[in-house]
């Protein structure tokens, strides 16, 4: 068919249009999180803010490096991700898409900067406080990587093979989640092992990120199409989930062989341990980063699958110049993404976060002594306990992975569960949890005992819900904790930690995850006691 | 007038929309009839319902399948009535059934109905609904939702909504103003009596300004009979009777459901609208994928546009050596005037990618459209 040739300017007329409304979408989710941040600074800290223009600069590229990110995720990663995940089924064995599978989630946990996240949550860690969590994330990082990538090819292998074999998630989840909490308990008893429990929960916590969740949606979506699979039309949901939840167990159980096999050394070696604190990277540092981060994460999975679509499967997928500009998006959008968020966002929550312990605190090794205490010891800690919930909500929004995996439950049940609803419920539950987890360290009350209940009180909620908001509420726990909440929420942990003495800060992100499954398991009991039951005819 | 297919007359289309929980056993009962295949289509329905504290519950709306069924009339009220007796669609909130008649049938590659006996002896009779019109609307994606409130708010039952996809002058132009052309649609259908149905046609145009450019497309079709008791009202206070129960009890007492326009919404002072009359109505059921090329041709054969809905066919077939299991396939929706039909039938029938695989070409008439005209 005749194609229509449109002149330069009538392209732009549309081509402009669109632009705006996709860093629309961003600006208002970002914009209100700094803007509350900041609000928080100056009306409730009374402290003024340093290096503003590099900060909107860094806002600036938060907001132009989600558009871009989420474009080429749009037209790039999920199309293909799509086309093999539907294909594979038709061409291939059971083994053969298993190994697949398993590859597929090993590169892309290669690509998610989880550890970076982890070692800059531990950044203040000395060997000789820690020894087990400084050789996970310092000496022998290396281990906790292989560990946490084979989890998640694992966690892809059976994620897939339930939409092979239509297998229900609660028998998988629930044994799961009973062993690390087990384990948990078990480490909960020896001094070394209990300092890496919060490690391992909040690896589960950050595993899935802005790439991972919205390839193994599509991939998903297309087994599941392929075989017909859809348990309640919610084709495609729980693999997030089991992603997050398997590295957990892997993470616990690698802490034991650690201890196990080396535990001797450590103690021994504890003694003469420098404490290093890494000097702040320059300007050029973060952007060299950045662009390797975006490199990493894109080209191996665009690669892998484009060379199994065009290949293996012998399939077009998309246009090549699509696919080009997809990878183009996606790495332009990680690399502004990134540089942005260590420019302006996380530095914004850097100087939130260290004149946050003046509002409760005397004689901190603040900028502004003299004044702290702002307020009363008690009043100060609930300031910044309701500082955190809202701040936790208002990131979650902003999180990409998140915003992914809401439009596709919008999608997949044919708009019947909205986004808005999804986002809604996982945001207050992520600020519930963010706040609990602040609470942990302003009040020294032990993880454990925040951590542990939640989840075993998820248990009960999952075998007594329906299968599919079991899929959906799993996955949504996964997908809270991402780029834009981690530092955030690091920032606020790691200046209050240090302010009352308490913790590691792990933990807390783990905190962000459970509440979000709660709420959505709860919502799906309210709507299960709400819809309305037919009605014989009487007469 | 095309070659290859087998030609079929005096054919109904049953659309049933029920609850997803109840769709396998209506489509096992379907197959039993016959009708191989039977087509699902995902959808969800629309209730009325309070504000509860600030969780608006209004957020989820009820998962339902939409089964569509190609019925020579010989064997309609056998189909209807098992569908009906399986799925309890006499029920309160059971659900939708309604036939419509369409003009022809083309099928090729695809056996059509295969008359089954049936053992009328012990059938059910049922009341049905005679002279009902089907109302639908395709509109730009997240505005459905309005014109369906709008619809229910002057006393239609629940219409059911889908996920579709719009094929037109987007599909001319490069890739780059393709991936910033949205081509996410709506499809929303309801069925009212025939007396309301300008009445509800009206209210939707207002409502989703179906009136000016690039907001959608309206039409009605006949349907010649139907039960209608989908679901529209949340559980509220346990009280003994569901609305549905009292609003049937009320259409029984008055005879008709012209009570239900109580006033609560009427339309602005009547315009004079462009009525497009007399058009037919063409669907293409091929499988997913080839969709495309049938757009294309249709439109190069003169159609303006096209819409799409996926629909997976039944009974799926186990292939030996793969996990495949689905079929999965595109219905295809156009709205054309008497005159193109034979043009764009003949230009999609011999289309090259089609060979040796299923497809369904049916038309209705659609007595009254809808859409910006310049």
């Amino acid at each position: 068919m005749e194609k229509i040739r449109l002149s330069f300017a009538e392209s732009m007329r549309i081509l402009l249009p669109y632009a705006y409304h996709n860093i629309k979408e961003q600006v208002v989710i970002v914009i209100p999180v700094c803007l509350y941040l900041i609000a928080f600074q100056f009306i409730v800290l009374h402290y003024g803010l340093e290096r503003i223009g590099w900060m909107s600069g860094g806002i600036f590229m938060v907001i132009m490096g989600l558009a871009f990110f989420l474009e080429g995720v749009k037209i790039g990663l999920v199309p293909i991700g799509e086309t093999v995940g539907n294909t594979l089924p038709k061409r291939s064995s059971g083994r053969t898409i298993l190994l697949f599978a398993f590859v597929l989630g090993v590169l892309a946990a290669f690509g998610e900067p989880v550890i970076g996240s982890l070692q800059q949550a531990g950044s203040g860690l000395q060997e000789s406080h820690s020894p087990l969590l400084y050789k996970l994330l310092k000496g022998k990082p290396f281990y906790l990587i292989l560990t946490v990538a084979f989890g998640v090819g694992i966690a892809v292998v059976i994620g897939t093979m339930r939409f092979l074999y239509g297998w229900s998630l609660k028998p998988i989840v629930l044994p799961l989640i009973g062993v690390a909490i087990v384990l948990t308990l078990v480490a909960s008893q020896n001094k070394h092992l209990k300092e890496a429990i919060g490690l391992a929960w909040d690896t589960g916590a950050v595993i899935v990120g802005p790439v991972l969740c919205p390839l193994v949606l599509a991939l998903g979506l297309g087994v599941c199409r392929a075989t017909g699979r859809s348990e309640g039309g919610m084709a495609g949901f729980g693999m997030v989930g089991l992603i997050s939840i398997i590295p957990i167990t892997m993470v616990v159980l690698l802490t034991f062989a650690l201890s196990f096999f080396e535990g001797g050394h450590a103690a021994a070696a504890a003694e003469h341990a420098p404490a290093v604190i890494a000097a702040a990277p320059t300007k050029i540092q973060i952007l060299i980063d950045a662009t390797t981060v975006g490199f990493q994460a894109i080209l191996p999975i665009f690669t892998f699958l484009y060379v199994v679509m065009r290949f293996f499967l012998k399939e077009r997928g998309i246009p090549t110049a699509q696919l080009v500009l997809a990878i183009f998006f996606a790495i332009f959008g990680l690399f502004l993404f990134n540089s942005g968020l260590a420019i302006g966002l996380g530095e914004l929550g850097n100087q939130v976060g260290d004149t946050l312990p003046n509002a409760f605190l005397k004689d901190m090794k603040s900028p502004i002594d003299a004044t702290a205490p702002l307020y009363q010891s008690g009043i100060g800690k609930v300031i910044v306990l309701a500082f955190a919930v809202i701040l936790g909500y208002g990131a979650t929004l902003a999180e990409p992975a998140f915003n992914v995996l809401g439009q596709q439950v919008e999608d997949v049940t044919q708009g019947a569960f909205k986004k808005n609803l999804f986002s809604q419920a996982v945001a207050i539950g992520v600020g519930v949890g963010a706040g609990l987890g602040i609470a942990s360290l302003l009040y020294g009350i032990d993880l454990l005992y925040l951590l542990l209940p939640p989840y075993a009180l998820l248990l009960i909620l999952t075998i007594l819900n329906e299968e599919k908001y079991v899929n959906i509420a799993w996955d949504g726990g996964a997908v809270t904790t991402g780029p834009v909440t981690v530092p955030l929420k690091l920032a606020i942990g790691l200046s209050l930690s240090g302010a009352t003495g308490a913790g590691e800060g792990f933990g807390v992100l783990a905190l962000a995850s459970a509440y979000p499954v709660m709420n959505i398991l709860l919502l799906g009991l309210y709507i299960k006691l709400r819809m309305p039951k037919e009605r014989a005819e009487v007469g | 007038m095309i070659e290859q297919y087998e030609h079929f007359k005096e054919y109904y289309l049953i659309t049933a929309v029920v609850d997803r929980s109840k769709s396998k056993a209506l489509v096992e009962a379907a197959i039993e009839l016959g009708v191989k295949p039977t087509l699902v289509a995902n959808a969800r329905g629309l209730m009325h319902g309070k504000q509860v504290g600030f969780l608006k519950l209004a957020g989820i709306s009820p998962s339902l399948d939409s089964l569509y069924l190609l019925v020579p009339g010989s064997h309609l009220d056998s189909v209807m009535t098992t569908l009906i007796s399986k799925g309890k669609l006499d029920h309160f909130g059971g659900g939708a059934i309604y036939a419509s008649h369409i003009n022809d049938f083309w099928s090729r590659g695809t056996p059509a109905f295969s008359a089954v006996n049936t053992a009328a002896a012990s059938q059910p009779t049922y009341e049905f609904q005679k002279d009902l019109m089907a109302i639908t609307c395709i509109s730009q994606r997240g505005s459905a939702e309005e014109i369906a409130r709008g619809a229910m708010l002057a006393g239609s039952p629940s219409p059911t909504i889908s996920f579709g996809y719009g094929h037109g002058i987007r599909d001319r132009l490069n890739f780059l103003l393709q991936l910033a052309i949205n081509p996410k649609k709506e499809l929303l259908e309801v069925v009212v009596g025939s007396a309301e149905a300008d009445r509800i046609f009206e209210i939707m145009v207002e409502r989703g300004k179906l009136d000016m450019p690039a907001m959608g497309f309206i039409s009605t079709r006949h349907v010649q009979k139907g039960l209608i008791n989908t679901i529209s009202w949340q559980n509220t206070t346990p009280y003994p009777a569901t609305m549905e129960q009292i609003i049937k009890a009320i259409d029984q007492m008055q005879g008709n459901t012209n009570w239900r326009a109580s006033g609560t919404v009427q339309t602005t002072a009547k315009k004079e609208r462009k009525m497009l009359r007399a058009l037919v109505g063409l669907n293409v059921i091929v499988k997913r994928g080839l969709g495309d090329a049938v757009s294309l041709a249709a439109m190069e054969a003169g159609a303006g546009g096209t819409s799409v809905i996926y629909a997976n066919a039944y009974p799926q077939h186990h292939h030996a050596k793969t996990l495949e299991v689905s079929d999965e396939r595109e219905i295809i929706l156009a709205s054309l005037s008497e005159a193109q039909v034979e043009p764009i039938v003949k230009a999609i029938s011999s289309l090259k990618e089609l060979e040796d695989s299923p497809v369904m070409l049916y038309t209705y008439p659609i007595p009254q459209a809808l859409t910006y005209l310049k």
